[in-house]
């Protein structure tokens, strides 16, 4: 977030930005947050409101300055004449003239209103798994989860977006929401997370994530919504994995032990 | 979390006092991995007076004695047996086991006397129902979803399975504890320490210690040349998780020979599993991978699966045939 503005604003780094997060007071409502929409969404909103800002600044400055906007350049917090950069003022003194701060807010439309193609995330996931055809156990060896992500604006998050999808995505394949099955509605199974097994490090598997750099002209700095969006994919590829590897094609999640015992039972391949 | 005294004695003798003085009410407290929870959970059955007992000086060691065995003192971690040079050199599938006992941080907390002393973790009784050991008159477990953590080689009253791996990779190696009692010192077998769902006291539980007395140390015998053991553990998730299924396997072999075989399924029956069937079919065998079908057709034909967890026998059958193939390997 803080990037996107520093770039438009003209700064270099981001000591300038302060991101104040989750404030609803200051900001205004936004459509809904899906599909790893919140770099595109919130960061889309922020992109509007910056750009208004920068105008804004532009006009106050060319005003102040008597030079026409256009001639202008920010830099840095400075904002001075391409032709004599000795002509120059500063966004303190702006703000300062206009009683100590300049505002500019605006929304976002979600970006999947203006085009089908426009943001559907489109991913693939390869898994590699190892079966115990004594017990039906199986561990997830090795993934590579792919995504279609347009500009990646922030690489290191985006790794950690893509394996914490990968991450819930395998918790949903390998273990069911612990509804109870006996008395409904009831109370939830789960008693805490003893039967809310959320994976552990040592259930991740060792995985490599490739992101396509593809052109998305249609949205600010060309980035596209990502990780969330891939979730489908490893159900299937772990499934897929689990028939290449024992011959037990399991239709029906969650991928549990018991399905592959009584798959390779009926196969008669248990050891 | 439930109000609690706490008393910290600083002998054996002042805590089986004060166990003796307040009844089934106390309960002793030392790593707290159980107890805690069961106390935050709110649970009737946990008790209103802690005796902290880890003030008490020499529970807490591992030591070699005279005729080769070793002893560990009731509050050693299971971090410090997972580490021992001792206990890997001598017992190296007690070792094993406790490398696959939930995680890290819990092995550091948990004692060897908590984990042979746990209770059960059943769903139904950790999330507070009133059950056989939560002051009820019904099991849960045996009607409910007993997909993971219920018997299925049946039950008395209560069908959760015994949690704990200390015990079944304890069997093989024909390991005794030692109870400290009101009345002196007493010696048990681990098997006759948890027998499955008994009444003690007026209480459900998996053990037989009684609200007076305390585990002190375990006493594993030396072991005999030509041992080999191994142990082996399903567990739903790798880490923070008890056993779906699990074998420890020991046998004596006298060249290529078993003489004698300890074959003990855990996290399938209310108490670790002793499958003496299979034990008596493999004695005089010759160790080979050729062993494991027949094997596997002699062992746990009593099972009672309920309605969810008939694959633990499978897992546990398979776990059978994988152990004899490793250690025929």
């Amino acid at each position: 977030m803080a990037a996107q503005v520093a770039e438009m604003l003209g700064f270099i780094d981001l000591k300038h930005i302060r991101v104040i997060w989750g404030d609803s007071d200051l900001t205004p409502p936004a459509p809904g947050w899906n599909s790893g929409l919140t770099t595109q969404l919130q960061g889309g909103a922020l992109c509007r409101a910056t750009d208004k800002l920068r105008q804004d600044l532009l006009q106050r400055a060319a005003a102040r300055l008597k030079v026409d906007a256009a001639a202008l350049t920010i830099r840095e917090g400075v904002i001075s004449s391409k032709d004599n950069p000795s002509t120059r003022t500063t966004f303190a003194t702006l703000a300062r003239a206009n009683g100590g701060m300049i505002r500019q807010d605006a929304a976002c439309v979600h970006p999947g209103s203006i085009g089908r193609a426009m943001n559907r995330g489109v991913g693939a996931c390869f898994a590699e798994v190892e079966v115990d055809t004594y017990t039906g156990n199986w561990r997830f060896v090795r993934a590579a989860y792919c995504h279609d992500s347009g500009k990646l604006i922030n690489p290191l998050l985006a790794e950690g977006d893509m394996t914490g999808s990968l991450v819930q995505s395998m918790g949903v394949t390998t273990d069911a929401v612990p509804w109870d099955r006996e008395f409904p509605g009831t109370q939830h199974y789960a008693v805490g997370y003893l039967s809310y097994r959320l994976p552990t490090i040592m259930d991740v598997p060792d995985t490599t994530n490739v992101f396509v750099n593809s052109l998305e002209p249609r949205w600010f700095f060309g980035s596209k919504g990502f990780a969330e969006t891939a979730i489908g994919a490893p159900p299937g590829a772990l499934a897929n994995a689990i028939y290449n590897a024992c011959g037990v094609r399991i239709r029906e999640h969650p991928i549990t032990r018991e399905k592959i015992m009584a798959g390779l039972k009926a196969n008669g391949r248990t050891a | 979390m439930k109000p609690v005294s706490i008393y910290k004695p600083v002998t054996v003798e002042q805590a089986i006092q004060i166990l003796s003085l307040h009844g089934t009410e106390a309960g002793v407290y030392a790593g707290g991995t159980d107890l805690l929870i069961r106390l935050k959970n709110r649970l009737k059955q946990a008790p209103t007076y802690l005796v902290d007992i880890k003030k008490i000086e020499n529970l807490r060691y591992i030591k070699e004695d005279a005729q080769g065995g070793v002893q560990i003192g009731a509050l050693t971690k299971l971090s410090e047996i997972a580490e021992s040079e001792l206990l890997a050199k001598k017992y190296p599938m007690l070792v094993q086991a406790v490398l696959k006992i939930s995680s890290p941080e819990l092995r550091n907390a948990a004692t060897v006397a908590g984990d042979m002393l746990q209770e059960v973790w059943c769903q139904y009784l950790r999330g507070g129902y009133s059950c056989y050991r939560n002051g009820g008159y019904i099991c849960y477990g045996a009607i409910g979803d007993n997909s993971y953590y219920h018997s299925a080689m049946g039950g008395r009253l209560c069908y959760a399975v015994y949690p704990g791996d200390i015990a079944t990779a304890l069997i093989p190696y024909d390991a005794k504890v030692k109870l400290a009692t009101p009345f002196g010192p007493k010696e048990l077998t681990v098997e006759q320490l948890v027998p499955g769902d008994m009444m003690v006291d007026g209480r459900l539980q998996s053990h037989v210690v009684r609200f007076n007395e305390i585990l002190t140390e375990v006493i594993i015998p030396a072991p005999r040349p030509g041992f080999k053991a191994s142990f082996e553990k399903i567990r739903p998730r790798e880490v923070w998780d008890f056993a779906m299924a699990s074998l420890a396997l020991g046998l004596q072999m006298r060249g290529n020979t078993i003489e004698d075989a300890r074959v003990v399924f855990g996290g399938i029956a209310g108490k670790p599993y002793r499958e003496k069937a299979v034990e008596a079919f493999l004695k005089g065998k010759t160790l080979s991978a050729q062993l494991t079908g027949q094997a596997q057709a002699v062992a746990l034909t009593n099972a009672a699966p309920l309605k969810y967890n008939a694959e633990k026998i499978d897992m546990a059958k398979g776990l059978l045939a994988s152990g004899i193939e490793r250690l025929s390997a």
